[in-house]
Parts: C-alpha cells; sequence; structure tokens
C-alpha cells in the first residue's frame, strides 16, 4: 500500500469513527458536522508534503477525539421538543385511516411537518401502506382474491388464473404476513425513532424532552385519541372475521 | 496540574468565553472555520481540541450573532466564511464592559489573598 493511500485510509477511519459517534445526533447537524471535519482535514492537509503520516496523526489530534467532539456537540444542541403531535403520528398513521377516515392525513400532516423525522421514514411511514391499516385491508382484500378471465368459446376457451390465490400456499401466507407485518413495522419504527431521541451518558433514555405549559392536556387528549383509535380497530377486526 | 473540580469550571469558563472571542476575531475580518480554529489554539490553554471550535460556530450561526457565505479558495474546495452579525457585534461590546469589570473584581479579591 503506498503512502498516499495510507493517509486516506487513515483519514477514513478517523471520520469512521466521528460518523459512528453522531449516531445519536440529530442527523443534520452531524452530517453538517462532519462536511465542517472534512474541510477542516482538507485545510489542514494543504501544508502537509504528500503521504506525511505523522503530519497528519498531528493534525487529527489537534482537531480531537470523535467521542470528545461529539460531546461538545451535543452541548450546543438545542434541546429537542417532543410535541403531542410527534407522540401522536405514529399511531395516526397506522391506526387512522380506520378509525376516523382521513387520520392518516392528519398523522401525515404530523410526520412531514415534523423534525424528529429523517425524509427515510417519512417515505416510509407515507408508503407502507398508504391508509395505515386500511391500506393494508385493501391490499390484503386485492392480493387474495383471484380472477379468471377467459376468452373463446368451448371447446376451444382459454382461461387465465390471476391473483396470489393461484401461487403456493407458503408465497401465499409470505405475501400476506408482508403485507399485515410492514405497516405495523413501520409504526413501530416511527415510534422508536421518536423515543430514541439523542441519547447520551448524561441523559441516557435519550430524549432531552421541553414540554409545553399545555402538554399535561393535550398528552391527556392525545392517550383519549389513541385509545379510541385501537377501539375502533378491534370493533372493525371482530367485525370483519 | 489542575486541582479538584477547577477542571470543570476552567472548562465551563472557556466554553463561555471561546464566543465572544470567536465574536473578536471576526470583528476585524471575516475568517474561515479553520482559520478561527488555528487562531485560537494558538492562544495557550483557550482550545483544547479545535474541532470543539465548530459546534460553538453552529451555535453563534443559530443565535444569529455570526452569518456565513461560502468563497471559492485557491488552495481547494469552496470555504465557508463566518461574518459577525450587528447583533453579535453588539453582544460582543457587552461582553467586553462587563468581562473588564469581572476580571478587575476577579483580581482585585485573587490578589488580596496572596
Amino acid at each position: 500500500m503506498n503512502e498516499h493511500t495510507m493517509s486516506d485510509r487513515i483519514i477514513e477511519e478517523y471520520l469512521g469513527d466521528l460518523r459512528d459517534a453522531l449516531r445519536t445526533v440529530n442527523p443534520i447537524s452531524a452530517k453538517e458536522f462532519v462536511a465542517e471535519i472534512e474541510q477542516h482535514i482538507s485545510e489542514g492537509r494543504t501544508s502537509l508534503e504528500l503521504g506525511d503520516e505523522v503530519g497528519l496523526r498531528h493534525l487529527l489530534e489537534r482537531i480531537g477525539p470523535p467521542t470528545v467532539l461529539v460531546n461538545e456537540l451535543k452541548e450546543t444542541e438545542p434541546p429537542r421538543t417532543v410535541t403531542a403531535m410527534d407522540r401522536a403520528t405514529p399511531w395516526f398513521i397506522i391506526f387512522g385511516g380506520i378509525a376516523f377516515g382521513f387520520g392518516w392525513l392528519v398523522g401525515l400532516y404530523g410526520l412531514w411537518s415534523s423534525k424528529t423525522w429523517r425524509i427515510w421514514d417519512k417515505l416510509l411511514g407515507t408508503f407502507i401502506w398508504p391508509g395505515g391499516l386500511l391500506g393494508t385491508f385493501y391490499l390484503f382484500l386485492a392480493s387474495s382474491s383471484s380472477n379468471t378471465t377467459c376468452s373463446g368459446t368451448a371447446p376451444t376457451m382459454t382461461c387465465v388464473h390471476l391473483g396470489i390465490a393461484v401461487l403456493p400456499r407458503p408465497l401465499q401466507f409470505l405475501i400476506g404476513f408482508v403485507i399485515v407485518a410492514a405497516p405495523i413495522f413501520t409504526s413501530f419504527r416511527l415510534g422508536s425513532v421518536l423515543s430514541r431521541g439523542y441519547a447520551d451518558a448524561s441523559n441516557p433514555r435519550g430524549i432531552r424532552v421541553v414540554r409545553s405549559g399545555r402538554s399535561r392536556t393535550s398528552t391527556r387528549l392525545v392517550w383519549i385519541i389513541e385509545g379510541l383509535m385501537v377501539l375502533f380497530f378491534f370493533i372493525f377486526v371482530m367485525t370483519l372475521s | 496540574m489542575v486541582v479538584g473540580g477547577t477542571e470543570k469550571l476552567l472548562a465551563q469558563m472557556r466554553r463561555g468565553a471561546i464566543e465572544y472571542c470567536v465574536l473578536a476575531l471576526l470583528q476585524s475580518e471575516d475568517r474561515y472555520g479553520f482559520e478561527i480554529t488555528r487562531q485560537l489554539s494558538e492562544a495557550d490553554g483557550l482550545v483544547t481540541s479545535e474541532g470543539t471550535v465548530y459546534p460553538l460556530l453552529t451555535r453563534l450561526r443559530n443565535d444569529g450573532l455570526v452569518d456565513t457565505y461560502w468563497q471559492e479558495s485557491t488552495e481547494g474546495p469552496p470555504r465557508r466564511y463566518y461574518r459577525i452579525t450587528p447583533y453579535g457585534k453588539r453582544a460582543l461590546k457587552s461582553f467586553i464592559d462587563q468581562w473588564a469589570r469581572f476580571r478587575d473584581s476577579v483580581d482585585d479579591i485573587l490578589s488580596r489573598g496572596r
């Protein structure tokens, strides 16, 4: 391995450690911070000879250990505000379609207007599945019904069978499982991101919550809505069965 | 050697004072991150890790004390320059006034204990 590649490897290792340490930090701040440090390294390298490994290590030492930098970054992070809407959003996403018709749209608004979730989570919450469990239900109905289309007249009539009912039974189960489990997983994931927060040693639970003065009332309201949603869902399922 | 809880206290004081040192550096001219960190690290005992200055710069920006702009560099990729805002200038002036009084008072009391 030549010296130039070795220098690149040292930098990559350092930045890799930094990214690992930044996992519990707000992703936008983390990305910006890594960019700043990359720029700093790039500036510092201009005064080094090509392949000066010792100089490079000294430069990284001067920048500081990734854990120290991340602790400092966390100190400057404003406390994250977890609103009642944030907490209700995963519930609206999963049950909103069934319980209140357009409750899923309310969840969608909560999802996209919040800074809690990153773009990937937002896309996941939107597309798997639209309507939450209501979407699951329609998807399940659509996929489990089989269509048979025939053309021609007897005795030369040709029939084509469509739908998952024509598939082998294990595959049917697998598809059915994915259809049902996917939105539940999505909702769990949204809830998990919400509760994970930005954990650190002084705050092992992760969330630095700032509650507004109305939080107690709104939290109770959210719990009532959540309870109603679960109730509606079970009634819905019982009716179906 | 730093004794007892002094280290923590010094770290807090350092963190508080560095913000204004950055503003003071920016009052004379706009500077980019690397330049600011190098200036600060040259001052004895002010910065232990150069990388810790970047979160501070972010906070100053979020608080409206500085703003930033990008400028092409002949030595590499574009640089993000930091510029003090009028609000930052007022905050610096206020700090300088208070700091002088605070420093004189502490020096006075400490000198009596010698």
